[in-house]
């Protein structure tokens, strides 16, 4: 069995000292788990080291911590890969697996983080509970099937507080709603059985640290053990608001995220001066008044471009002027405005998460079919022009590639 | 000191149903949990909660199946009213949020589950339990205004008064290590099952039982103990289940050979036998050479279509991957029998109330009993959620007719002494508790499991008295007050210790076959002479003394 | 020796306030042989900003100059971290699914585009994994006339190319997220490691919460560690 070094940051709040390092060896398998070796120092060598820990499976949510530097699971992370980690960036390759607390929460001795004051509290923040209009009906709700899928994504959240404690927004501004509550939201948002969702939504635009305040660095999609993807539910927010209900922020948002789309639907590439424009007052170039934050803004964000023009960021002052820019050459942009004429007519959102991901392989169910058979009908028509564009004939069996695989049958899939 | 009509200790499934009871009939609440609420171990069900809702169904059904799944031994007046009830309080959850599966047209859409007549199980994806917890959690916070919670609050024992009744509990706030008498003019138990007191277990850390220890010692008897559930598909290392879904989705069991066993077992049910039937096989096949050198067999999931795993076992993908390194849906995991559930615990009439006036019990620790010899998967949930709700009734209702008691502080200074007691212990005199925990861990899964015997039995049940004997010299290493997990360690073995004990004596006891216990030595059921409970209250001695209930039909 | 060969798109950024970026890269691959075919016809791969909008559209939009670089025959290029994240997410959702890809090419069809997933040979690299994974840190060290010994440079990657980890390709290359440092030390040049290398520009929020935004800059910049002497930061 190997033997593993855990470096734990420890912190014991009676002793009247700060945190401090120690070092623990263990062995173990390294398909156990960090949490695993932790447990087996707490009952073999030092019983007043605390972990939060309960289903050793990734399921009831105690064990948030950071391992080397990620926040993640305990329990969840393997002390061989964990090893693997820490020893990536060393030069010898041996050191030690750190584990931390949490990030952005306090400390209550060792591993064991506040999470009532920076979760929890964000939590009940949203409202979390559901708002049906009206009494409940006989019978269950009636409701479209892949709506309760998509739901479930955020419901399969453990409220582990991983996300929260990666997340840069929350590190920048402790006021954040973060990742955990905003996910939280899209639950009931996504629900088609709450009455509130124009309210929740309001709501959430309408305050600073709301949904405009995440800085959309994907911390929380790569910390969460759970695929929940907070980053993701804040982007469904973010377009339900905007767009579904048309609802103005205090952050300018959605003017931004306006404007920067009708500039590549004019331009096709983003004019970076019009932008800054246009974000903050789509008044001065088109028809609405602009409003006072508004105004602000544009003026707070000068002292920038003219640093950029300054150090030479900017190459010139043309730069600041709108409507001097790259253009796309002949008919390229007509070809633009035609994806988006179809792309804003269809507004087809895919989620993975109900779908699933395509297999390049084919299903085990298929694998004895023979090649022609498994791929024969179905759209794989679509899918195997063979290259310069000449289409191949309507059902004829894809040219055996070596690594063109058939397509699984996906009817029904979406 | 905190105040409460009811006091609801535990807030898993049983305890937030039973919160959120009481609180609707308007008496004042609190709920009390070692752990944060949603960390309760309800969050680890993962099929799903049965329910005859589908047309075409019925409860009578549902009832003859659990009946028929309990091999006799559940009570028959309990049961009808589980069964009943259940529809409603599907719709209920439904109604308060919970993301049911839906159907093509956007109904309540079932899976099928072992034991059962009907596909009435019904489900969250594979994170049922988790999903209908959450959104209770999410009307606890909505009711904050009549329920108060005690998050990481853990309670070292109930109050009686002078009459014998209960009127509170003793808490340690975990954060700080503060010790607390908390006056209630009922309590109610909802503190779960008991796995930890085997190793492996499905079951999560906390599950120590501790409930069903405080009851004991406060006078409350036990029922069922000997049945203690093994639940067929566990993996082989660290005893994490594999949900009773996959089979109910089609997964097929084989030997080392390939061969799919359970047709030599139960040809007609198949894998979708009950679990004891299952639990038998697959051992019998790993006893007689047939299994895989780990001593395993293999679940294959690969038989079930991909794109129904991914919709409905996506959460057992991750357990294959992350704790087994294998893609089920590529390739068969290997599995074992592993403790699962406690189909003993107080007993309770249907009200939820034992014989400790102003003690209720729900969920797992407490024994109504409508599982007696073997649980049928789902049906677990729906106990939590039907008992729970009946007891908050019920206590609320009984709150509103008596006066506030007046708990004595004796109680308290017991605890605080035993605590500092403990705290100031030497380390030489004994060994750790941890150590004694993982003894007691490996005897009862070595002698009280799946097969079972009189002699195995007996070393168990001596072993259990050593160590009950060698708690009192086990020392711990923190000294401090915050966040002292070592305490709570200690504290949780001895409640263990006792129950331990208590299953032994009854499995020595029954000497018969009958649902979960299988005595080598008796391998008959024996309806004429054991068709009735086992009960146990402490003797004066301490010891487990028996007396026996009849099975209500 | 023209040995690698590349549908290259520039991205916006590099035609407006950072110039430097398609600048100095051109000079680069100009010295390392390395070919670049020049998308000009390709449109903005939407920041992750018009997804926010619309996300079939961001998606038709990234089809489109997949497609457009796909009809060079070549594997293509991006030189810009956010390019990279906002592509390879439309891209899996492209990839997942058949019908959805069908629908969106529908919108390409009138230019005669069509994206085809998994086509042989046709990838989507940033600049720095060509130069690791595609080029080589040998050859590049070979190439080096004049070490950069002094110097001690601070990495910053910027969030797209480094996280979700599971969309951009980390299975397949693990080490994405320390190239950065190899390419350094490749150079001659002494890493510096500081917190901020991994952590977040604040530019997505600055027209949104300007103090969020710049403190995330702060943060990302200041370094508890190892400024010790001036250092740069390299993108
Ligand atoms: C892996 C697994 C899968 C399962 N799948 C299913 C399924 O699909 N369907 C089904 O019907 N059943 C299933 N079960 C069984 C079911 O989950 C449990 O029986 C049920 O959830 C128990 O709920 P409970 O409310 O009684 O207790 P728990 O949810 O265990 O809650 C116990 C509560 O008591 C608290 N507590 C305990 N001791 C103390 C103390 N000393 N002081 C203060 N608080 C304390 C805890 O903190 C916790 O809040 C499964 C069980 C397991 C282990
Ligand atoms: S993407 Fe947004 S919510 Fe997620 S960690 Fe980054 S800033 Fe926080
Ligand atoms: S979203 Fe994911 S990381 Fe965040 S609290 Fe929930 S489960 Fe944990
Ligand atoms: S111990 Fe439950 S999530 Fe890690």
């Amino acid at each position: 069995m190997p033997e593993y070094t855990l470096k734990v940051r420890r912190y014991q709040p009676e002793t009247g000292e700060g945190p401090y390092w120690q070092e623990f060896k263990v062995e173990l398998d390294p398909d156990l788990s960090v949490l695993d070796g932790l447990l087996k120092v707490r009952d073999e060598q030092d019983g007043s080291l605390v972990v939060r820990c309960s289903c050793r499976a990734a399921i009831c949510g105690s064990c948030g911590t950071k391992i080397n530097g990620q926040s993640t699971l305990a329990c969840k992370t393997q002390l061989g890969d964990a090893q693997h980690g820490a020893g990536r960036r060393a030069q010898d390759g041996t050191a030690p697996i750190v584990v931390e607390p949490m990030g952005n929460m306090p400390v209550v001795k060792d591993l064991v983080t506040d999470m009532e004051s920076t979760h929890w509290e964000k939590i009940r923040r949203v409202t979390p509970w559901l708002l049906p209009e009206g009494d409940p009906p006989e019978r269950e709700y009636v409701v479209p099937p892949e709506s309760m899928i998509d739901v479930t994504q955020s419901m399969a959240c453990i409220q582990c507080g991983a996300c929260v404690s990666a997340c840069l927004s929350m590190e920048a501004d402790p006021e954040f709603v973060g990742p955990a509550a905003l996910a939280k939201a899209y639950r009931f948002v996504g629900d088609p059985r709450d009455g509130q969702t124009r309210e929740r939504l309001y709501d959430l635009a309408q305050d600073p640290h709301g949904i405009y305040d995440c800085t959309h660095c994907f911390q929380c999609v790569d910390a969460c053990p759970k695929g929940v993807a907070p980053m993701d539910q804040i982007m469904r927010l973010r377009r339900k608001a905007g767009h579904d209900q048309d609802i103005d922020d205090v952050n300018n948002g959605r003017r931004h995220e306006t404007a920067f789309t009708k500039i590549i639907e004019r331009k096709g590439t983003l004019d970076e001066s019009l932008l800054l424009q246009e974000s903050y007052a789509q008044g001065f170039v088109g028809k609405l008044m602009p409003t006072s934050g508004a105004i602000k803004g544009l003026l707070g964000s000068l002292p920038t471009a003219i640093r950029g023009l300054r150090t030479g960021k900017m190459r010139s002052l043309p730069k600041l002027i709108p409507g001097v820019h790259h253009k796309l050459p002949g008919d390229a942009q007509q070809h633009v405005k035609r994806a988006y004429e179809h792309a804003e007519e269809h507004r087809e959102e895919l989620n993975l998460y109900i779908t699933g991901e395509e297999e390049i392989e084919p299903e085990a169910d298929e694998a004895q079919e023979p090649l022609a058979s498994a791929v024969g009908g179905g759209r794989q028509d679509m899918d195997k022009v063979t290259e310069g564009g000449s289409e191949a004939a309507g059902e004829a069996a894809p040219t055996p590639e070596a690594d063109v695989e058939p397509e699984p049958d996906e009817e029904g899939d979406r | 000191m905190p105040k409460h009509d009811v006091l609801v200790i535990g807030a898993g499934l049983a305890g937030q149903r039973a919160a959120l009871a009481a609180a609707q009939e308007g008496v004042a609440v609190g709920i009390v949990s070692k752990v944060h609420p949603v960390r309760s171990h309800s969050n680890a069900a993962q099929g799903g909660i049965n329910a005859a809702l589908q047309e075409g169904d019925s409860w009578e059904s549902h009832a003859f199946d659990t009946v028929k799944g309990s091999d006799y031994l559940g009570d028959q007046d309990a049961i009808e009213i589980m069964c009943r009830e259940a529809p409603d309080e599907i719709l209920h959850l439904e109604h308060l949020g919970v993301t049911f599966h839906r159907n093509d047209e956007g109904r309540l859409g079932t899976r099928a589950f072992g034991g059962a007549s009907q596909a009435r199980t019904y489900y969250v994806a594979d994170i049922t339990g988790q999903a209908i917890m959450h959104v209770l959690y999410e009307q606890l916070m909505k009711y904050s205004g009549q329920i108060s919670r005690y998050e990481e609050y853990f309670t070292t024992r109930l109050v009686l008064d002078g009459d014998g009744q209960c009127v509170g509990a003793v808490l340690r706030n975990v954060a700080d290590g503060a010790m607390e008498l908390f006056e209630a003019k009922n309590v109610i138990l909802a503190t779960g099952g008991n796995g930890q007191i085997w190793r492996p277990s499905t079951n999560a850390l906390i599950c120590t039982g501790d409930g069903i220890a405080m009851a004991y010692r406060a006078g409350a008897p036990l029922m069922d103990m000997e049945m203690i559930q093994y639940h067929p598909t566990t993996l082989a290392k660290k005893g994490f289940l594999i949900t009773e879904g996959a089979r109910g989705e089609g997964a097929h069991l084989l030997n080392a050979q390939g061969e799919r066993f359970m047709e030599r077992y139960a040809p007609n049910k198949m894998e979708l036998a009950s679990r004891d039937v299952v639990s038998r096989a697959e051992q019998t096949e790993i006893n007689e050479g047939r299994g895989f050198d780990d001593g395993t067999v293999a679940l294959d999931i690969t038989v079930v279509p991909r794109k129904r795993i991914h919709e409905a076992l996506r959460e057992i993908v991750l357990v294959g991957r992350d704790f087994a390194g294998v893609d089920i849906t590529r390739e068969p995991i290997h599995i074992k029998p592993g403790n699962h559930y406690t189909m003993g615990g107080v007993k309770t009439d249907v009200h939820g109330a034992t014989t400790v006036p102003g003690l209720y019990a729900a969920g797992e620790v407490a024994c109504v009993s409508v599982h007696g010899g073997n649980r049928l998967g789902a049906n677990s949930l729906l106990d939590t959620l039907i008992f729970g709700r009946r007891a908050g009734e019920h206590a609320a209702a009984r709150a509103k007719q008596i006066d506030a008691a007046r708990p004595s502080e004796a109680a308290l200074r017991d605890s605080e002494r035993e605590i500092s007691e403990l705290i100031g212990r030497s380390h030489d005199g004994g060994r750790r508790v941890s150590v004694l925990r993982r003894e007691l861990g490996e005897t009862m899964d070595r002698f009280v499991a799946v097969f079972r015997d009189e002699e195995g039995i007996q070393t168990a049940l001596d072993r259990v008295k050593a160590l009950q004997e060698e708690l009192p010299r086990a020392y711990i290493d923190d000294r401090g007050t915050v966040f002292n997990q070592d305490v709570l360690g200690a504290l949780e073995l001895g409640f263990m210790l006792d129950q331990a004990e208590a299953t032994c004596v009854a499995a020595l006891h029954r000497t018969e076959s009958r649902g979960a216990q299988y005595r080598t030595d008796f391998p008959e059921r024996n309806d004429d002479e054991w068709l009735k409970h086992i009960d146990l209250t402490p003797s004066d001695d301490g010891t487990p003394e028996v007396s026996y209930s009849p099975v209500t039909g | 020796m023209a040995d690698l060969k590349l549908a290259y798109w520039p991205g916006c950024v590099s035609r407006g306030f950072t110039p430097e970026l398609h600048g100095s890269m051109a000079l680069v691959a100009d010295r390392l042989g390395i070919e670049l075919v020049e998308l000009d016809r390709a449109n903005c791969c939407g920041a992750g900003v018009i997804a926010e909008h619309n996300t079939e559209l961001a998606d038709t939009l990234n089809a489109r100059t997949f497609a457009l670089a796909q009809s060079t025959g070549l594997a293509m290029m991006n030189i810009c971290s956010t390019c990279q994240g906002a592509q390879s997410e439309c891209q899996q959702r492209l990839d997942a699914d058949s019908a959805y890809r069908a629908h969106i090419n529908e919108a390409l069809a009138d230019e005669g585009l069509e994206y085809e997933k998994g086509k042989e040979g046709w990838t989507n690299k940033n600049f720095l994994w060509i130069l690791v994974e595609e080029y080589g840190l040998d050859r590049l060290r070979e190439q080096v006339t004049r070490p950069l010994g002094e110097l001690r440079v601070g990495p910053f990657y910027g969030c797209y190319i480094l996280r979700p980890k599971h969309r951009i390709g980390y299975e397949d290359h693990p080490d994405r997220d320390l190239y950065l440092e190899r390419l350094i030390e490749a150079l001659g040049a002494t890493p510096v490691e500081y917190d901020g290398a991994r952590k977040c520009c604040g530019f997505p929020v600055i027209t949104m919460n300007r103090e969020t935004s710049l403190r995330q800059r702060t943060r990302s910049t200041r370094t508890p560690t190892a400024w010790s002497r001036p250092a740069r930061s390299a993108t």
